[in-house]
């Protein structure tokens, strides 16, 4: 009888019988071994403006060179990228690009950044990890776009490779992350602290969906853990909601709703914090201290950059970030 | 039902037939199930997975470094 294998990446440790593969879809066990699936074979291949992670407070106005696997962790019913993140990696076309290809095209491309990202990258964590440790070697950068939902020891292990990382706070309740993404909340603020600890750039996401995690109190609550165990420092970016997949029945986020939540954002003491998926005013990022504009966006770029020497050019005040 | 003989036979054959009738249930309770599925899950493999040129990397581990 073939030994059982426990898969110990993410906090669901799926328990997987030989030939089973794990609820990401993309780890199996076979003959009593843990392997992936997807190892060199992403499904999303890009070169994107940073901003489109986003990152803010990262290289602005540099490019990305972006990749994907099919599988995901979690399986949110608002998920914007379900079509390769909840499939089976057989049932999406992919490319053969081993980390050292992904590392020449990424400089060939002229990127600063190898980011992991569209799906969630910890299912195709050996495949980032291999990449983001050649990538360093070479000078080039790497950042994920995260959902958090990842073991410690292999968070750990990775942020030593890490530049950035973009994580989705999708909530601030058990009970979201229980009845709309199938998993807990509890490992993603762990994850958050950890990444805080290693020294990676950390930025947040949170997507607001009508009724579901646009109430002002929760927003507030969440914001406050955020200014108490990662610092006011940290960028927080709300994002407009449009209705996909399985929460086609909602309508898309009212700017009222997020403009809302970013002043109980800055009320609650976070320096920095956009509103995302719509043009305003909140895509550039002021000084906190005189109020001037610094890095001026439209969309994904960057029209006026006034930050020099990691400073604002007028009033001198630092800001949080890795400008270069 | 005179006969001891008889009566013993009848004893037999019902005891043979209970023991046949609950390893019949346990095997289609336990037994069976595991056996489909790990037949269904290694046709997956080996038909789809597999053909689909989705070769195996090995797993990282963690606890074994503890």
């Amino acid at each position: 009888m073939v030994k059982t294998v426990q898969c110990e990446l993410c906090p669901t440790e799926c328990e997987l019988e030989d030939y089973q593969v794990g609820g990401c879809r993309v780890r199996i066990n076979k003959g009593g071994t843990l392997y992936s699936l997807v190892y060199g074979k992403p499904c999303a291949v890009a070169v994107d403006p940073i901003e489109k992670k986003p990152f803010f407070h990262f290289l602005p106005g540099t490019t990305a060179f972006s990749i994907a696997t099919a599988g995901c962790v979690l399986g949110c019913k608002f998920c914007q990228n379900w079509q390769i993140s909840q499939a089976n990696p057989e049932d999406v076309d992919f490319h053969e690009l081993p980390p050292a290809d992904v590392v020449r095209q990424a400089m060939f491309a002229g990127c600063k950044t190898i980011t992991y990202t569209y799906t969630e990258p910890t299912v195709f964590y050996e495949y980032m990890y291999d990449t983001a440790q050649l990538a360093r070697q070479y000078g080039v950068n790497n950042a994920m776009h995260s959902c958090g939902y990842i073991n410690e020891k292999p968070l750990r292990q990775l942020a030593k490779h890490l530049n950035a990382a973009d994580v989705d706070l999708k909530a601030f309740t058990e009970d979201f992350y229980s009845r709309i993404c199938g998993g807990r909340l509890k490992p993603v603020l762990d994850s958050l602290i950890v990444l805080k600890q290693e020294g990676v750039w950390l930025e947040l996401t949170n997507l607001v969906i009508p009724t579901l995690n646009d109430d002002l109190k929760s927003v507030g609550e969440m914001c406050r853990w955020i200014v108490k165990e990662l610092g006011p420092e940290v960028p927080l970016h709300f994002s407009r909601f449009f209705p996909y997949y399985k929460l086609k029945n909602l309508p898309p986020t009212p700017l009222e709703t997020l403009i809302d939540a970013r002043k109980a954002a800055m009320n609650a003491g976070l320096h920095y914090v956009y509103i995302g998926n719509i043009r305003s005013e909140a895509e550039n990022t002021s000084c906190p201290k005189c109020g001037r504009v610094l890095v001026e966006r439209t969309g994904y770029f960057v029209r006026r950059n006034n930050i020099s020497n990691n400073a604002c050019r007028f009033c001198g005040t630092k800001i949080a970030g890795v400008w270069s | 039902m005179k006969d001891p003989q008889q009566f013993k036979i009848l004893i037999i054959a019902s005891t043979i037939l209970v023991i046949l009738s609950l390893t019949y249930s346990i095997l289609q309770e336990y037994v069976m199930p595991d056996v489909e599925g790990y037949l269904q899950r290694r046709l997956i493999y080996e038909r789809v997975i597999s053909k689909k040129g989705l070769s195996l990397h090995k797993g990282l581990y963690w606890k074994e470094k503890e």
